[in-house]
């Protein structure tokens, strides 16, 4: 139906249909829609409306519907003359301490019951506020709205956030919200959010983001196991099954990202289209994304691109215990990302100042090479990286150091000594989740670099062997296929 | 009888009497929530309750306010609780399509229900035309989905369904317009797209 553009409303035409105008405005709205079409149209249809509803067929119940009533209105009048749970439980527990030998005073028993009471009403009191998402810190343009003072807040650190709360925010701006020890998330750029449900219990906590429009981050920890997380968006529903993931929401549409773990994503239908009764649902692993259009079935997840990838990576500053990252891909091309692009290493702040001051000048010093063109300067600052990480044989990211020298060293022209460094890690870290990388790479430069096609099946049937179940497994069993 | 005699029998435990207030009710209360809710198995199971709660508190029924309006109150409360706990969520707004190319629709469905009335040979189309004003009707949200029940459907006056809903009568008026206009956009879908 069009807006009308002259001064009267649907609710006048409404109250037209209804005779609920005084006559004098009767006759005024009567002789308006004599003169205008398209209010006139608008009258039309609103009466065909009423007319439609009015005639909408009355619903009978089915057979045996009085009596199964009855039989339901005689049960409830029969337990309404039993005793309550209440009155039985509480006959119990005075039969009970009757029957000891020396029975305790009533003014004792009452004050024994309420102690227990309180202690288990502050016990659910403190189990619920501890497990309720707070902020851990906002930047920018952020408030919250929250429903029931009916008032915006500007929220600070440890703002406890509560069922119904709206946050707002403006470019530029970011939030951070921690559930303690079940999940971290972030609200970024011109976002706009609803935590439509929040409801904690023993040892779990159930959270609904309602993702209008913006830009949404969340990374769980193995806490969250047991709890559950949905974010509704206008186009799209997504529960977590996984661990950390992103939400874009834009014009209605829906862009998802899965870094880790697992997401079931159930696409809205139109309400009265006939698939929305029965709407399909897709799952988007690690390293897919999936774009939905408001109202269209989800699509087929496809692998990230390296760009959308690299996008996802802001996740790793929301784990709980902040850790030094080797960058490359996640799924069965990372192997392609170590060798073929200059792998990045992410050092969050809070890890810094635990990692020896020359080191991360040399880590600093390789990683800022990447563009350059001089080839054998890179190779000999990798090789300086190299020669500093031996000073500290004790070092907790030695693995990521090694795979990010093989990768510059590798990008330098230095295939062999790239094909050593990674030989280090297959042999010195057999059960280093980069040990397979290692492998799948070395048998990369032996076929496509130093042209060892038999060297590389043997390594690519080794590592099948000792990591079958490993992503680099399945690529690897695809490459010895197609060499034959 | 009067609604207002029986109750009173029904308070000095007058079954016989209860059972022609079930009888007199029974429909409507099932429409209503029906219509409220969009299935047929939860409101017979709601409006079943309904009349349980009316049989157990009748003693807090107080003449000042009508009979009916007092079961609807219990129905619709019985119903919005219902909603309340299903697990869609419907805060998600409704894509709205452009009145240009779906008038046509909308025109065809609203009036093709209001001229089936006795023609059989129409029925089916009917039905599936029903189901779809039905459909539209539980994208309301839940006062102005009322209003339209209360209204359109069962045909209450702006008074009456003022005292159901526990409002103003102009308020009903406004209510019953946002849920009109709401519909009839709603309806304006082609499905096609």
């Amino acid at each position: 139906m069009k807006k009308n553009k002259c001064r009267i409303s649907f609710r006048d035409i409404s109250l037209y249909v209804d005779s609920a105008h005084t006559s004098k405005k009767r006759e005024a709205l009567k002789a308006h829609f004599d003169g205008c079409p398209r209010c006139k149209k608008s009258l039309e249809q609103a009466e065909s409306l009423k007319a439609s509803l009015s005639n909408i067929a009355k619903m009978q119940e089915s057979t045996g519907f009085d009596f199964e009533f009855n039989r339901l209105l005689d049960e409830r009048i029969e337990s309404l003359k039993r005793p309550s749970l209440a009155v039985r439980a509480r006959s119990k527990i005075s039969s009970f301490i009757d029957s000891l030998i020396i029975p305790m005073p009533s003014v004792a028993r009452v004050a024994a019951s309420l102690s227990m009471a309180v202690f288990l009403l502050m016990g659910l009191r403190y189990n619920y506020v501890k497990s309720m998402p707070f902020v851990e810190f906002s930047a920018g343009d952020v408030r919250i709205y929250r429903q029931s003072a009916a008032a915006w807040a500007y929220p600070g650190p440890n703002f406890r956030l509560k069922q119904g709360d709206k946050i707002e925010l403006k470019d530029g701006a970011m939030i951070n919200l921690v559930s303690r020890g079940r999940y971290k998330a972030r609200i970024k750029d011109n976002s706009l959010i609803v935590l439509s449900r929040l409801a904690a219990g023993f040892g779990r906590l159930d959270t609904d983001f309602s993702l209008s429009y913006g830009k949404l981050l969340v990374n769980t920890t193995d806490k969250f196991k047991g709890s559950v997380m949905k974010v509704l968006t206008p186009a799209c529903e997504a529960e977590i099954i996984g661990t950390a993931f992103m939400v874009e929401v834009s014009e209605n549409n829906t862009w998802l990202g899965v870094l880790e773990g697992r997401v079931k994503l159930v696409s809205r239908p139109h309400p009265l289209s006939p698939e929305s009764r029965n709407p399909a649902q897709v799952y988007v692993d690690s390293g897919q994304k999936v774009f939905v259009k408001q109202y269209m079935p989800s699509p087929v997840p496809e692998l990230c691109s390296r760009y959308q990838w690299k996008s996802m990576l802001e996740l790793y500053q929301l784990v709980e215990k902040p850790q030094v990252i080797l960058l490359i891909g996640t799924g069965i091309h990372r192997v392609d990302d170590l060798l073929n692009n200059h792998a990045l290493m992410y050092i969050p702040d809070a890890v810094k100042h635990s990692i020896p001051e020359p080191l991360l000048r040399s880590i600093n010093a390789v990683s800022g090479l990447a563009k350059c063109p001089d080839r054998s300067f890179l190779a000999d600052k990798a090789r300086d990286l190299m020669r500093e990480l031996e000073r500290y044989p004790g070092f907790a990211y030695k693995v990521e150091i090694l795979m990010f020298i093989a990768s510059n060293l590798y990008n330098a022209g230095e295939h062999t000594s790239a094909l050593n460094v990674l030989g280090r890690v297959a042999s010195e870290y057999p059960g280093s989740e980069m040990a397979g990388v290692a492998w799948s790479g070395m048998a990369s430069i032996y076929q496509h670099d130093l042209n060892d096609v038999s060297m590389a099946k043997k390594i690519y049937a080794d590592l099948i062997y000792s990591y079958p179940d490993s992503s680099e497994a399945i690529r690897a069993a695809e490459i010895l296929s197609s060499l034959g | 009888m009067e609604d207002e005699s029986l109750v009173l029998k029904i308070k000095q435990g007058d079954r016989q009497a209860f059972d022609e207030i079930y009888q007199k009710y029974k429909r409507p209360i099932l429409n209503y929530i029906y219509r409220f809710i969009g299935s047929l198995h939860s409101a017979e199971e709601l409006t079943q309750e309904t009349f349980v709660r009316v049989y157990i508190n009748i003693h807090k029924y107080e003449p000042r306010a009508k009979f009916t309006s007092w079961v609807y109150r219990i129905a619709g409360n019985l119903a919005r609780n219902f909603l309340r706990h299903a697990s869609y969520d419907k805060r998600i707004s409704v894509f709205i399509k452009d009145a240009e190319s779906g008038e046509g629709r909308h025109a065809s469905v609203v009036e093709n229900i209001a001229d089936n009335r006795g023609r059989p040979d129409r029925q089916a189309q009917s039905k599936e035309e029903q189901d779809l004003v039905q459909r539209a009707i539980d994208e309301l949200p839940a006062r102005l989905k009322e209003a339209v029940i209360l209204c359109d459907i069962e045909g209450f006056s702006y008074d009456e369904a003022a005292d159901i809903m526990d409002c103003r009568p102009m308020t009903v008026g406004s209510r019953l317009s946002r849920g009109r206009q709401r519909l009839a956009k709603l309806l304006c879908y082609t499905g096609d797209e």
